[in-house]
C-alpha cells in the first residue's frame, strides 16, 4: 500500500472516531434520563429534610390511563411540588408509562397529583416515589415565620389546632398547630400519624 | 383459428388481472374510511379489573356493585357499600368499557345539595360513589369494586379516575360527531 492510500485510511478512521464522538456526546445531551429529576431533587431549589417516599405498586392494563393522588405522609408529610415551582419531585420506576403532574389538582400540601398512562400493550406496574420533607413547603400559610430545623413536640400551650384533611374516600390527613411557652417561644408545629415535631418561630 | 382462440383467452385473463388490480386499489382507497368506520375507540374491549382496590391493605375485603350498562352520551353514577363488619373504603377499581370514563366522586353531598343521611357525621364514609361517561358510539358497560377494611386503614394514595386509551387513535383521523 502507498503512503497516500496509508494517509488516507488514517485519515477516514479519524473522521469516523470524530463523528462517532460527537454522536455518543449528543446523545448523552439528549437522552431524556439526563434531564430527569428524581425525588428529593429540587433542581436549583434545596428541599429541606428531605425523605423518599416509595408508594405501593399500581397494576395497569395495556393502554390504560389513571389518575391518582399520592401522598406524603408519617414526620415527612410535605411535598413540595409545582405549586412551589418545583417540577419533578418524584420518579416512577417503569418506563411504559407517561407522567403528567396535576398542578391544579394539588389542593392539599402533602398531595401529589398525576395522570398516568401506560402505553405499552400488555399488564404492566407502576411504582411512584415522591420526596417528601418535614418542612411545609413555601407558600403554605404556616402559623408563624418559621426558622431553624424541626424539634420535638415542646409540649407547651396549643392553640390554632386545624385539620388538614383530602376531600378523597378515604381522607388522608394531617394536623397542624401553635404552641407558646412560658417563656414567649412560640413554635409552629405539625401533626401526623401520632407524631409531633415543630419549628421555632422567628421574629 | 387456434391462434385466435389463444389470444381470447390471453385477453381474459388480462381482463381478470386488470379487475383484481382495480378492486385492489379501491380497497387501499377505501381503508381509511373503513377504519374510520369503527370510530376512536374499540367498544368491544374491556378494562380488566386489575386488583387496586386493596393494594396491600391487611385484612381487606372487596365488594362488587352490579354490573352497569351505560349508554352513548350518557353518564351513571355506581356506587358500592362497604359491609358493617369492613365499614372502612380503602380504595376501589373497575372493569370496564375502554369508551368509559370513570371518575370518583366526593363523599359529601355537592354545595346546595340536600344532605345525604349516610354520609352525615361521618368522615369516613362507608361507600364509594363513580360517575362513569360514555364517551363512544356503543353501549358501555361498567362493574365497581371497593376495598374495604375492619380498621381504619393507612392510605397513601387514591384512585381519582380511570379510562382507555383509544384502540383505534393511531388510525383515526376525526370527523363529526
Amino acid at each position: 500500500m502507498s503512503g497516500a492510500a496509508v494517509r488516507a485510511a488514517g485519515t477516514r478512521a479519524m473522521r469516523a472516531a470524530r463523528g462517532l464522538a460527537a454522536a455518543l456526546l449528543l446523545g448523552a445531551l439528549l437522552h431524556p434520563a439526563a434531564a430527569r429529576a428524581d425525588a428529593c431533587d429540587g433542581g436549583a431549589t434545596t428541599i429541606p429534610s428531605c425523605q423518599p417516599q416509595v408508594q405501593a405498586p399500581v397494576a395497569y392494563t395495556g393502554w390504560e390511563t389513571q389518575g391518582w393522588a399520592y401522598y406524603c405522609t408519617g414526620d415527612h408529610p410535605y411535598y413540595w411540588g409545582a405549586s412551589s415551582y418545583i417540577l419533578g419531585n418524584f420518579s416512577s420506576n417503569n418506563s411504559c408509562f407517561s407522567v403528567a403532574e396535576d398542578v391544579f389538582a394539588e389542593n392539599q400540601a402533602n398531595k401529589f397529583d398525576a395522570t398516568l398512562t401506560n402505553w405499552c400493550l400488555n399488564d404492566q406496574s407502576i411504582v411512584i416515589t415522591l420526596g417528601c420533607s418535614q418542612q411545609p413547603p413555601p407558600g403554605f400559610p404556616a402559623t408563624c415565620n418559621i426558622t431553624g430545623d424541626p424539634v420535638g413536640d415542646p409540649g407547651c400551650t396549643t392553640t390554632n389546632i386545624t385539620n388538614h384533611c383530602s376531600s378523597t374516600n378515604p381522607p388522608v390527613c394531617f394536623q397542624t398547630s401553635s404552641e407558646t411557652c412560658g417563656d414567649g417561644t412560640s413554635y409552629s408545629c405539625t401533626t401526623d400519624l401520632a407524631v409531633t415535631w415543630c419549628f421555632k418561630c422567628g421574629s | 383459428m387456434q391462434a385466435n382462440r389463444r389470444d381470447a383467452r390471453r385477453n381474459d385473463r388480462a381482463g381478470w388481472w386488470c379487475g383484481i388490480l382495480v378492486l385492489g386499489l379501491a380497497l387501499a382507497a377505501a381503508a381509511p374510511a373503513l377504519a374510520q368506520k369503527d370510530g376512536l375507540y374499540d367498544e368491544g374491549r374491556v378494562l380488566e379489573h386489575m386488583r387496586n382496590e386493596c393494594r396491600g391493605t391487611p385484612d381487606c375485603m372487596t365488594v362488587e356493585s352490579r354490573d352497569r350498562r351505560v349508554a352513548v352520551g350518557q353518564s351513571a353514577i355506581v356506587r358500592a357499600h362497604c359491609p358493617s363488619s369492613h365499614p372502612h373504603v380503602v380504595g376501589w377499581d373497575t372493569e370496564q368499557s375502554e369508551h368509559l370514563a370513570v371518575t370518583a366522586l366526593p363523599p359529601k353531598p355537592q354545595a346546595g345539595a340536600a344532605p345525604d343521611p349516610e354520609d352525615a357525621g361521618s368522615l369516613v364514609a362507608s361507600r364509594v360513589l363513580v360517575g362513569a361517561t360514555n364517551n363512544g358510539d356503543k353501549v358501555g358497560r361498567v362493574t365497581l369494586f371497593v376495598g374495604c377494611s375492619a380498621g381504619v386503614p393507612k392510605v397513601t394514595a387514591t384512585l381519582r379516575h380511570r379510562s382507555g386509551v383509544p384502540s383505534h387513535h393511531t388510525t383515526f383521523s376525526g370527523g363529526p360527531r
